[in-house]
């Protein structure tokens, strides 16, 4: 009978969810851009120059996560070598400026439990994903979250199908003209209490579309997100250990 | 009133205040408020008076009987009798006549023409006098005297607008085939009476008159008689034309009480006037009347008339009524007399719940329509917020005949379901598996009505305008709103005191020969328990669990400290209006879909273009279902008659000597008849 | 034959502790089968208390509700709710007798469930998008043609046992000792295929699905929030449980406690806790087993279980 046949192949198989998000090891991730000590040579920014969404900015040398798309352009040129990926994935951060690393602050800040939140949902939180004008790289990311590897179901987060059963909002794309009132109205139908997720490059800072006159990102002053998570595209384990501690969730 | 006087002169007052009323209205014609109040308000005294006499004789169970017209020089009698049967159907018409009629003083204001208001009132009366005398006649002049004067007056109020095709085409529809019904119940009613030597009732129904071939092909002409009145598919055509084209009150009391003058002719003459029924007899009634609750139901589904969705879904009530009476032929023919009794009960009920709950959704109809102006399903919608009170009575009518607990629907449909079950057990061999089968369909009846109703109380009421006429309907006034009100709490009343309604029943068992209602089920007010602890039920009891739920649900939810916020419908973020909600049509597809082989239905779809082909400007949809009985059925057998008609047309010469020879012919004829005979 | 106020009193006081316990355990249910559905899938599952957590943190937000709708909308979950907790009265779950079984049978039971389902329908319809609109009309598509077949496996049982009336039912089975008649593989099978199809699941309905326009039962709640949504998911779970509890009441009632001794009480307990088990299994696999069907094949399951429902009434019977 086939169910023994897929008990027989699922015993075979063995299990394929990561035990500990935190403690996972994503070999080949380019996660973290470490800034190093070395000094630079004066008047030089290659570094500058290479990026292409402006996430480095000189004296001192600081990566702004929140722009940076992980292409790895800067990391050749620079000749004192500063620059370097590591395979750090714990990146998200409540406060946009914990995302701008330097040489005095290599990695965000951790994520704080916040005892609101993990009290209100700390065993159950519903996300509606939203892309709101984006490549789509960062929805497929967010989709991962709920497979066989991540199963983010287990700690009771699922992502549902209407804004009326969410709890939080997980923004993806850096929010087109044609996307903004779309995203207002979804936000309005979910019911209070409610937070934002903003995820990915496009999200936490427009980039690589900032300052283009398609945008329109008023809604991220409206409604300040409660939790980034960095990357282009962020990488499922960010996002897990980002909500696991801001919801003070055990892994 | 003394009780006696009031049974003996009840009915005769009646019908002389319905004439008068009928008179005076006609004289006052031209004073139009006058006339609509003396119509109406002498048809409610009338009616009044009937109930009455109704009732005392159900509580007596002893018959009234009396003379309504005696001319000593020719020693014509015109007799009426008032037999428990009579009696129960006669209240269950004043029921729905006497809240019809205070509906109708604010309704034929609005809805019918001052002209005809007159014509209308008296048409009224002569109609209801014309049942309550069908109802209590007592022999057969009497009686199809009757008949034919309630289906002439039934007529002349379908064509009420008569400038209108389909009103006259569904008056002219009606008047044929009642007349062919007519024709086969004076047929029957010729042999039955010479068989018996006498044309009174007690004589010719004493069930001993017939025999054997005979007697079968006298009960098949009774039936097509009555299944005509009563929509007993494939009688019913005309039904769903006629029923739409009158004045809803008129329509009201059409579908509620005209129908049961079939059921009462099938009751009276069919099951217990020719004898112990023959088993295909049962088998007809319980057969057609299966089908009839299938296929009515079906066709209600598809309509987005309102009015003819609720005449198809009479129609399938009616098969209801004919199931229940022909499980209960069938029980008598295996000598079941608990089972016939028990299945009889469910059949009278039903008569009763139907016409309230149908009686309820028609005057609300009538509220619907006044108020929007249309009859279109697809142009209602947010109708709950212009019309609450109308809205508030249908959803009790629409959850009546959903056969929902606690309201009247279920009662009758939880006898109907005894009776089938029941049968099961006292059946031998092959045969007893149709009794669960029947009861399989009989629940795929009710979850179809179910949800038809959804549909009709959603798409009417709920969400927003689908028109500018539903966006500016207004509520009744509240001489419409109370007979609603009324009814309304009629269902809810009858579904949580099952016992009235078996305790009314009790005499018009008694009186119907082969049945034994002492062994009936036994029944307090509040509960039915049927034989051998079969099943037991108190309506009244679930409901106190069913409140205690409702009391928990309101705990459970009160409990968050956020106030309610009001947003536009989620509609993925764009824009919602009345072009994006879902249509009747669109409700009912997947059962059509399902349905396919019955519905048999054709399509075609039309882009037009004008660019270039793919950038669409209009998409025309014509759907259609196939006419199933009017293609296969009517359609051959109206062209057999034609084609006899015209052949006969040859006879027609137009010339004087061909008749004046045919006359010849036919003295000759007689002559040698009657020289040969003697 | 109406109780006397006395016996009403306790009649009504053990039909709450029935409904206490069903409500308790319905969330279980539901999340013992997401649970076994995961582990299935290589996938760890949520916890088993999941269900009531996410009926916690429902309680507790806040209620939005449709401009256009009316008070159909707010009562929808009620009645819903209202259903199927007082449904739970009329079946017997640890002893031989449902607490409000002198108030109805099989029919009421049947009864009570389509008033839930019309009330939802009903309000459903009230918020004026095509999704709410969409979700009614498939789901009494399904419950209509659904009906038939529920009616027709439970008289099975029914007649042969003589009543309708489930405790009596469940008394006459208990008295008879444990026999087996080849008839009930049929019914059960039957009966099974259409609880599939009145609680939502794969083949029938997936209950985790997105899209829209594969929803049956979900499209209806897409409007609900708060504790609107709270009351509708755990009637729901409470209808889930019902119905494993009604299969275990006609198919294999033994062990069910024939007084209220406690001993005899908790026995009944755990024996009904592992039948339910094992349904729920057998669920979880019809569900890990078979891929959603077309809406328009739907139809053709249904009338497979009429078939089997139908063969065994049959069998049994000639």
């Amino acid at each position: 009978m086939s169910l023994f046949k897929s008990i027989a192949v699922r015993v075979a198989q063995g299990t394929q969810y990561i035990k500990d998000p935190r403690r996972a090891d994503p070999v080949g991730f380019r996660g973290r851009l470490a800034v190093g000590a070395a000094e630079c040579s004066t008047g030089c920014d290659a570094c500058v120059a290479a990026c292409p969404t402006g996430a480095i900015t000189l004296n001192p040398v600081r990566v702004d996560l929140g722009r940076c798309v992980s292409c790895g352009d800067c990391v050749p040129v620079c000749p004192s070598a500063r620059l370097s990926f590591t395979n750090d994935f714990r990146l998200a951060c409540t406060d946009r400026d914990g995302l701008i690393l330097s040489a005095e602050r290599p990695a965000p800040d951790p994520v704080k439990v916040s005892e609101a939140l993990h009290r209100r949902f700390g065993r159950s939180l519903k996300l509606r994903s939203v892309s709101a004008g984006g490549c789509s790289g960062c929805e497929l990311e967010v989709n991962a979250l709920g497979n066989v590897n991540f199963d983010i179901g287990r700690y009771g987060i699922d992502i549902v199908a209407s804004p009326r059963h969410a709890d939080g909002l997980v923004l993806t794309g850096p929010i087109t003209r044609n996307m903004a009132e779309p995203l207002q109205v979804c936000w309005d139908a979910m019911p209070e209490p409610k937070l934002v997720i903003a995820v990915g490059a496009c999200a936490i800072s427009g980039s690589p579309f900032e300052g283009a006159d398609t945008l329109e990102r008023g809604f991220l002053e409206r409604f300040r997100p409660t939790l980034y998570v960095p990357g282009c595209p962020p990488h499922p384990l960010t996002f897990i250990c980002g909500i696991l501690d801001l919801l003070g969730i055990p892994s | 009133m003394n009780a006696f006087l009031l049974m003996d002169v009840g009915v005769p007052a009646a019908v002389v205040i319905r004439l008068v009323a009928v008179a005076v209205t006609l004289v006052l014609a031209r004073r139009v408020t006058a006339s609509r109040y003396v119509a109406l308000g002498g048809s409610i005294l009338a009616s009044i008076l009937t109930v009455a006499v109704a009732i005392s004789v159900l509580i007596g169970g002893s018959s009234a009987d009396g003379l309504l017209f005696r001319h000593s020089a020719s020693g014509i009698a015109l007799s009426y009798s008032v037999t428990p049967l009579s009696a129960w159907f006669l209240m269950v018409l004043g029921l729905i006549a006497i809240p019809t009629a205070i509906y109708s003083m604010a309704y034929f204001a609005h809805s019918v023409a001052p002209a005809r208001t007159a014509f209308v009132g008296s048409a009224f009366n002569v109609m209801l006098g014309a049942v309550e005398l069908v109802f209590t006649a007592s022999d057969v002049i009497m009686f199809l005297f009757a008949w034919e004067l309630m289906t002439l007056a039934t007529a002349t109020l379908v064509a009420t607008e008569h400038e209108q095709r389909t009103s006259r085409r569904a008056a002219y529809l009606y008047l044929v085939m009642s007349h062919v019904g007519t024709g086969c119940l004076l047929g029957g009613f010729l042999v039955l009476s010479a068989a018996a030597g006498s044309a009174s009732f007690p004589s010719m129904l004493a069930g001993n008159v017939l025999h054997g071939l005979t007697r079968d092909g006298v009960f098949l002409l009774f039936f097509l008689g009555f299944a005509v009145k009563a929509g007993i598919v494939p009688f019913h055509v005309w039904l769903p034309e006629a029923h739409p084209a009158a004045p809803s009150s008129v329509s009201a009391l059409m579908s509620s009480v005209l129908i049961t003058a079939g059921v009462y002719g099938l009751f009276r003459v069919c099951a217990f006037g020719l004898g112990v029924p023959a088993l295909g007899w049962g088998l007809t009634l319980s057969a057609l009347g299966t089908v009839s609750a299938i296929m009515g139901v079906l066709y209600a589904l598809t309509q987005t008339d309102l009015k003819r969705l609720l005449a198809y879904s009479t129609i399938e009530n009616a098969g209801i009524m004919a199931l229940g009476l022909g499980a209960s032929m069938l029980a008598m023919t295996d000598s079941h007399p608990a089972l016939a009794t028990l299945a009889a009960a469910a059949s009278l009920a039903h008569v009763l719940n139907h016409a309230v709950f149908k009686g309820l959704l028609f005057l609300g109809a009538g509220s619907v329509v006044m108020g929007t102006g249309t009859r279109q399903l697809e142009q209602f919608g947010g109708l709950l917020r212009r019309m609450p009170w109308t809205g508030l009575f249908f959803l009790v009518g629409s959850m009546s005949i959903a056969g929902l607990p606690l309201l009247n629907g279920f009662i009758s449909e939880w006898l109907t379901f005894q009776a089938l079950l029941l049968g099961f057990h006292t059946t031998p061999g092959f045969s007893r598996l149709n009794y669960p089968l029947s009861g399989a369909l009989l629940a795929l009846t009710s979850a179809l009505a179910a949800a038809c109703f959804v549909k009709v109380f959603g798409i009417s009421f709920l969400a927003l305008p689908r028109s500018p006429a539903a966006a500016e309907a207004h509520e009744s006034p509240r001489a419409m709103l109370a007979p609603q009100a009324f009814l309304a709490a009629s269902c809810v009343g009858l579904g949580l005191f099952p016992g009235v309604v078996l305790n009314g029943l009790s005499s018009v068992l008694a009186s119907l020969p082969g049945l034994q209602p002492s062994s009936l089920m036994s029944w307090g007010g509040l509960e039915m328990a049927s034989p051998s602890q079969f099943d037991h039920v108190i309506p009244a009891m679930f409901g106190m669990a069913l409140l205690g739920g409702l009391l928990a649900a309101g705990l459970l939810s009160t409990r968050t400290r956020f106030a309610i916020r009001r947003e536009p419908t989620w509609g993925c973020g764009g824009e919602l209006s009345a072009r994006t909600e879902y249509t009747a049509s669109a409700f009912s597809k997947p059962l059509v879909m399902v349905f396919q082989a019955i519905y048999r239905p054709t399509r075609q779809v039309e882009t037009l273009a004008q660019v270039s082909p793919y950038f669409t400007q209009e998409v025309r949809y014509r759907s259609e279902m196939e006419p199933t009985f009017e293609r296969y059925v009517y359609g051959p057998l109206l062209r057999a008659v034609l084609g006899v008609a015209n052949g006969m047309k040859v006879l027609q010469a137009g010339s004087l000597h061909a008749y004046i020879g045919y006359v010849l012919a036919l003295a000759v004829g007689l002559m040698l008849l009657v020289w040969w005979r003697g | 034959m109406i109780p006397t106020i006395l016996e009403g009193v306790r009649a009504f006081g053990l039909a709450i502790l029935q409904a206490v316990l069903m409500l308790t355990l319905a969330p279980l249910l539901k999340t013992l089968i997401k649970m076994m559905k995961a582990r299935l899938q290589n996938r760890q599952g949520p916890p088993l208390l999941q269900g009531y957590y996410d009926l916690a943190k429902l309680f507790r937000k806040e209620a939005v509700r449709s401009e256009t709708a009316s008070w159909v909308f707010v009562a929808g979950p009620r009645v819903y709710f209202a259903a199927a907790v007082s449904a739970t009265a009329l079946i017997p779950v640890l002893i031989s007798a449902a607490p409000l079984e002198v108030a109805g049978g099989i029919l009421l039971l049947v009864g009570t469930l389509a008033l839930g389902r019309f009330a939802l329908a009903t309000a459903a319809l009230d918020t004026g998008s095509a999704f709410g609109g969409m979700g009614s009309s498939r789901d009494m598509t399904i419950a209509a043609l659904a009906e038939p077949a529920l009616m027709l496996g439970l008289f099975t049982s029914a007649l042969a046992a003589g009543t309708l009336n489930l405790g009596a039912l469940v008394r006459h089975a208990l008295a008879q000792g444990v026999t087996f008649h080849p008839s009930d593989v049929l019914a059960f099978a039957g009966l099974f295929i259409i609880v599939i199809a009145e609680t939502g699941r794969v083949p029938v309905d997936n209950p985790a699905t997105h899209l829209e326009l594969t929803m049956i039962h979900e499209a209806m709640l897409l409007e609900y929030s708060g504790p609107d949504l709270a009351l509708v998911e755990w009637a729901s779970a409470v209808k889930e449980l019902l119905y494993l509890t009604l299969l275990v009441d006609l198919f294999m009632p033994f062990g069910m406690a024939t007084g209220t001794a406690p001993l005899a009480l908790v026995v009944s307990l755990l024996a009904w806790a592992f039948k339910v088990f094992v349904l729920a299994i057998a669920v979880t696999a019809t569900e890990s087993m078979n891929a959603k069907l077309r809406l328009f094949r739907v139809p053709e399951l249904v009338s497979i279980s009429l078939g089997l429902a139908f063969l065994a009434l049959t069998i049994r019977f000639l």
